[in-house]
């Protein structure tokens, strides 16, 4: 299993880049917490259901915007001595809450490790109209409702529609 | 004085590193011809100035001739160092800022200026054939703007929830985009905007659905791929995705071609792929 985190690639490029180097600050600003928790997905270890992910994230954007993700195997967090919990990720997608988890009761020092884990992780980038691709799928699917997008969203993603698909 | 950029019509304006300096670079990221060259008045003002040239036209004292002012950065190494560099994409505040002009088809001098005293010149381009915006437009939008992507950063606003894209898709319908980027690119040469906030700008700037301004936002993305800073071209990058402009093409590649940083190699590459094919 894989844990997915959305970031911007801009605050990781350098540190991806100089491994031998401590963590910049940069990409701790990637991973704000609440209530000392930090929102990741599940992903398959095979990336089959990356896409899907990147629609349920996707689905509750009030802007267009890219989408990038690292993605890190769920055994190099955990052995850091993180613990997580399931809970419901915020997506309009049903059936993709399930995958959502939190690693709690996280400190500073833990988000530096996880920032470490992160930056040798691996990057994926989505951008605007990538992104409507993957929706329009999930609304193919009958998974997305295409008018509980942002009007912005709708407009890019119901051109991409087949006929009798939904919206349109 | 015998160079052959003095060697120009009534209605020319010559353009191009001055090897009457020795040295020097034009500073123009989008025009790749490193030499001398003569355009028309229009071919200046239409082509040239709305690409960020930073150039101005003024009347010289005693004569009526409207003449350019080229602003270029020598480092004094040299011609075969400028053929073999090519230009820098933006002008160094370490570097010396030129300015030179030509007068009666001589050239008259230049002047070595500081950075702070280009800065305030170089927003708009003033001449008989071109009608300035007035300054209080210019400032008002180019500061309501600037000062919005202050606030993105300070308040680390996220693109898929601020609403810093209406903002921009609503200045640039009302008209004024040339003095919008210029403006934008002064707060960010100026260190008033940070790489972080121009970046949001950039982003955003690829989204704006105004095709009057069409040209103007991708050379200015086209540009800021060859910034210094990694987030500045990142998000050139991310602006040129949504343009969704094949012209970016070529840009797109060669920047992929030099960029160190892995990751953003990636961005390039993927960026480059998609304008050339399906999703």
């Amino acid at each position: 299993m894989l844990l997915a985190r959305k970031v911007l690639v801009a605050k990781w490029a350098k540190a991806h880049a100089e491994l031998d180097a401590p963590v910049p600050a940069d990409p701790l600003g990637d991973l704000k917490t609440d209530n000392n928790e930090l929102s990741v997905w599940e992903v398959a270890d095979d990336l089959a259901d990356l896409d899907d992910l990147i629609a349920a994230m996707a689905s509750v954007f009030e802007n267009l915007s890219s989408c990038d993700v690292a993605l890190v195997s769920e055994d190099s967090v955990l052995s850091r001595g993180i613990g997580w919990r399931s809970s419901p990720g915020y997506t309009r997608i049903a059936r993709a809450e399930a995958r959502h988890r939190d690693l709690h009761s996280l400190t500073g020092a833990d988000l530096v490790s996880i920032a470490e884990v992160f930056r040798r992780g691996s990057f994926h980038m989505f951008q605007d109209r990538e992104v409507a691709v993957r929706l329009a799928a999930a609304v193919t699917r009958r998974d997305l409702d295409v008018d509980k997008l942002s009007r912005k969203w709708k407009a890019l993603v119901v051109p991409l529609l087949l006929p009798n698909t939904g919206g349109a | 004085m015998s160079h052959p950029a003095t060697q120009r019509s009534a209605g020319e304006h010559f353009l191009g590193a001055g090897p009457f300096l020795g040295s020097g670079r034009l500073y123009h990221p989008a025009d790749t011809s490193l030499d001398s060259k003569t355009v028309s008045d229009d071919q200046l003002i239409q082509h040239y100035v709305p690409l960020g040239m930073m150039t101005q036209l003024r009347e010289l004292p005693g004569g009526n001739d409207v003449v350019p002012i080229l602003i270029v950065d020598g480092n004094g190494t040299g011609l075969e160092d400028r053929f073999d560099r090519k230009y820098e994409p933006y002008i160094s505040l370490e570097h010396p800022i030129f300015t030179f002009s030509i007068v009666a088809n001589n050239l008259v001098g230049y002047t070595n200026i500081g950075f702070d005293e280009l800065q305030p010149k170089v927003r708009f381009v003033s001449s008989a054939a071109t009608t300035r915006l007035p300054d209080e437009q210019y400032d008002s939008t180019g500061d309501v703007l600037t000062d919005r992507l202050i606030r993105f950063e300070r308040d680390q606003e996220d693109d898929t929830t601020s609403d810093l894209q209406d903002l921009m898709d609503t200045l640039f319908e009302n008209g004024g985009s040339a003095s919008l980027t210029l403006s934008t690119k002064d707060a960010y040469m100026s260190r008033t905007l940070s790489p972080t906030a121009y970046g949001a700008y950039l982003r955003s700037l690829g989204r704006v659905v105004d095709g009057p301004s069409l040209a103007l936002r991708l050379q200015t993305l086209v540009d800021a791929l060859r910034d210094a800073h990694p987030a500045v071209r990142d998000a050139a990058a991310v602006g040129l995705a949504a343009l969704g402009s094949h012209r970016a093409l070529q840009a797109l590649q060669d920047a992929a071609t030099r960029e160190r940083l892995p990751l953003l190699r990636q961005r390039l590459s993927g960026v480059a792929a998609q304008l050339l094919g399906p999703t």
